[in-house]
């Protein structure tokens, strides 16, 4: 196998605004893209050109075997002067007697691509972002295969993105990608963070179609899960908040009146808005103990200090377990309706 | 084939056969729906350089076969508008009674067609025609809707006129959702309107800094027993600061809730009770009012989106 530098570079023109965002911040977050060196595959008989102009001379066989999109368009009878499968590789033309097919993909993503097609040694980004976009490329074109090994590297590095700006950026992305599980995915972080316009920030222009309406739509949707599985909590009659029920220093029957007072809380703040961050299940059991602590410091109740030396840790996985459910049994295919232009 | 033409136009019968099948016509405009308008090229090329290019394509060279009305043997230029808009827009070309759709989206669609066509003299006609409509075209219940088609439609006029009355909507992702509006906005022409939002809360901040330190606010009312420390009654100074972070305040209803908190006695502040801005005379708040009413206009009038919004969908 021989590695060859054919590269020209040219300023690209991304097909969309989000394409052309996502990789700008790739080039940003990255030198490598003009250091890639393509594989160039011996007795290649086609040549990927990629949006920044790098040529990758690679087998149709193998992209046809990868790909069910490639393998119609390779079995069409050929035209004399390029390939075409449709509109956007319509302007294709010919690489050194070699027929060109470009894409909408910079190079890096490209060059990702190739590398999960043949049997050398594979590159997966470290970068959610990066990753994602290659995600994406290998759904454009129908690669499966492809797509579940860089879906199960990703899951197996534990890749997600980190920041505010990150999460509701790749919401977009995904969305506007067709690519649902992360879109979930990604749906299900943003609910740790406000949805305000300021903490979406100018990730918000690359939400295409309905996919701020629709994250809206899961929110209160979770939001109302959470709402209604607190609400149950308070029930003292039934599991596991039963326990609570005979605390001295409280008058009413009812359980403990400090942890009623902390549920109560939280349904009211989340009655209030949808917009704030949502309740995290895993932080219900510290808040849980300080209420039980500060309830314990002040009127010293032998009652709530042995259910909790008794339930307590029991209790609270049960509290986090039942608010997980309730995020969990919210059902996104009520929420999104998928990719779709205004 | 061409179809007889209906429209559901408001004008007189006589206009509209003028307009479909002109006395002195020597070429005929056919819509995408087929319908065919049969008109003095002179008007069309005096108009719009873009129609007369295709007019004058249309005649060259002179000896090729050149589509024809089967009836007329007029030349058939083929426009890819619908009849409907086509007939509004030569009412505005050729001198007969004008004729604006009778919905918005269909003048919007006008407004692109003319735009479309670089008919800027038409395109001026039918904006002087949109603006004594009444009720006007642009609403406050109709601004987002109106914004999103003229973004799309890349009509900068209209969407900063409707940009502009969404300043009376609190702008923030939970009114919006419970108003409806994600039903109508993408995300960029939200993110797009979010910015503009923005800029005119940071024209609002500076002009307020100097109307209250310069201007009517700061002779309003020196004996509240609450002023600020440029002299300004601090209910005041806070509404006003408030309509700088949400402009949607800007009426005169939050106005007097501002006041009427002050000025009235609760229940739990009995001693904070001010006199003086509760008797404030009507001329001093109407005075005041106006005013304000300058400074506010003068803020949003100096902010329009950005020209490089990447927004025309069609």
């Amino acid at each position: 196998m021989s590695l060859l530098f054919d590269m020209t570079h040219s300023q690209a023109e991304a097909d969309l605004l989000i394409e052309g965002e996502m990789q700008s911040r790739q080039s940003r977050s990255s030198d490598l893209t003009p250091n890639i060196l393509p594989p160039q595959m011996q007795n290649a008989d086609v040549v990927l050109v990629s949006s920044d102009d790098v040529h990758f001379r690679v087998h149709k066989s193998i992209l046809s075997m990868s790909s069910p999109l490639f393998q119609d368009m390779f079995s069409l009878p050929q035209s004399t002067d390029s390939e075409s499968i449709d509109n956007e590789f319509a302007d294709s033309e010919f690489v050194d007697g070699l027929p060109a097919v470009p894409f909408s993909e910079n190079a890096e993503v490209l060059h990702n691509l190739v590398t999960l097609l043949y049997p050398i040694p594979s590159v997966i980004p470290g970068d959610y972002d990066k990753a994602l976009a290659l995600v994406a490329a290998s759904h454009k074109y129908d690669m499966t295969t492809v797509q579940s090994s860089v879906r199960a590297e990703m899951k197996s590095r534990d890749l997600r993105p980190l920041t505010s700006a990150a999460i509701f950026r790749a919401y977009g992305f995904a969305s506007a990608k067709g690519l649902t599980q992360e879109m979930e995915s990604a749906a299900r972080l943003t609910l740790d963070f406000p949805m305000t316009f300021e903490s979406m920030g100018d990730e918000l222009a690359t939400f295409g179609g309905w996919a701020l309406r629709d994250l809206a739509r899961y929110r209160k949707r979770c939001r109302d899960g959470l709402v209604s599985c607190l609400e149950s909590l308070l029930n003292h009659r039934l599991p596991p908040s039963d326990i609570w029920a005979g605390c001295h220093n409280t008058t009413f029957a009812t359980i403990a009146w400090w942890l009623h007072t902390l549920l109560s809380d939280h349904i009211r703040k989340l009655r209030g808005t949808f917009t704030h961050s949502l309740l995290k299940p895993s932080s219900m059991r510290a808040e849980y103990l300080a209420a039980l602590q500060s309830h314990v410091n002040q009127v010293g109740c032998t009652f709530c200090s042995k259910v909790h030396i008794m339930h307590g840790e029991a209790f609270c996985e049960e509290v986090e377990k039942n608010l997980l459910k309730a995020l969990d049994g919210v059902s996104t295919a009520t929420s999104f309706s998928g990719p779709e232009e205004i | 084939m061409s179809r007889s033409t209906t429209f559901s136009s408001e004008e007189s019968p006589s206009d509209e056969s003028h307009v479909l099948n002109h006395s002195h016509a020597d070429i005929v405009l056919r819509s995408r729906d087929l319908h065919e308008f049969k008109v003095p090229k002179v008007y069309i090329i005096d108009s719009s350089p873009v129609l007369a290019e295709l007019i004058r394509s249309h005649s060259q060279p002179p000896n090729t076969a050149i589509p024809t009305n089967s009836v007329t043997l007029l030349p058939v230029v083929s426009l890819t508008d619908s009849g409907a808009i086509l007939i509004s827009l030569l009412s505005f070309i050729i001198p007969v009674s004008p004729n604006l759709p009778s919905t918005t989206e269909e003048c919007l669609e006008l407004l692109w067609t003319a735009q479309k066509y670089e008919m800027d003299i038409v395109l001026t006609r039918i904006r002087d025609h949109v603006a004594r409509e009444n009720p006007p075209m642009i609403r406050e219940e109709n601004a987002f809707y109106v914004y999103s088609l003229a973004q799309q439609y890349g009509l900068r006029r209209e969407a900063n006129q409707a940009a502009r009355l969404t300043l009376k909507v609190r702008m923030s992702i939970g009114d919006l959702e419970a108003a409806g509006k994600l039903d109508i906005l993408s995300g960029a022409l939200l993110h797009e309107l979010w910015r503009y939002h923005q800029r005119v809360r940071e024209y609002l901040a500076g002009d307020f800094t100097a109307f209250m330190t310069l201007g009517a606010g700061a002779r309003i009312n020196f004996r509240c027993i609450k002023l600020s420390s440029s002299d300004v009654p601090t209910w005041l100074n806070d509404y006003i600061n408030s309509i700088a972070v949400n402009p949607s305040l800007f009426n005169l209803s939050e106005f007097h809730m501002a006041l009427t908190r002050h000025a009235v006695p609760t229940a739990c502040h009995l001693s904070r009770t001010c006199q003086s801005c509760a008797v404030m005379s009507c001329n001093t708040i109407d005075t005041f009012w106006k005013a304000l009413s300058d400074v506010v206009q003068h803020s949003i009038e100096n902010v329009s989106l950005n020209s490089g919004c990447p927004c025309y969908l069609i």
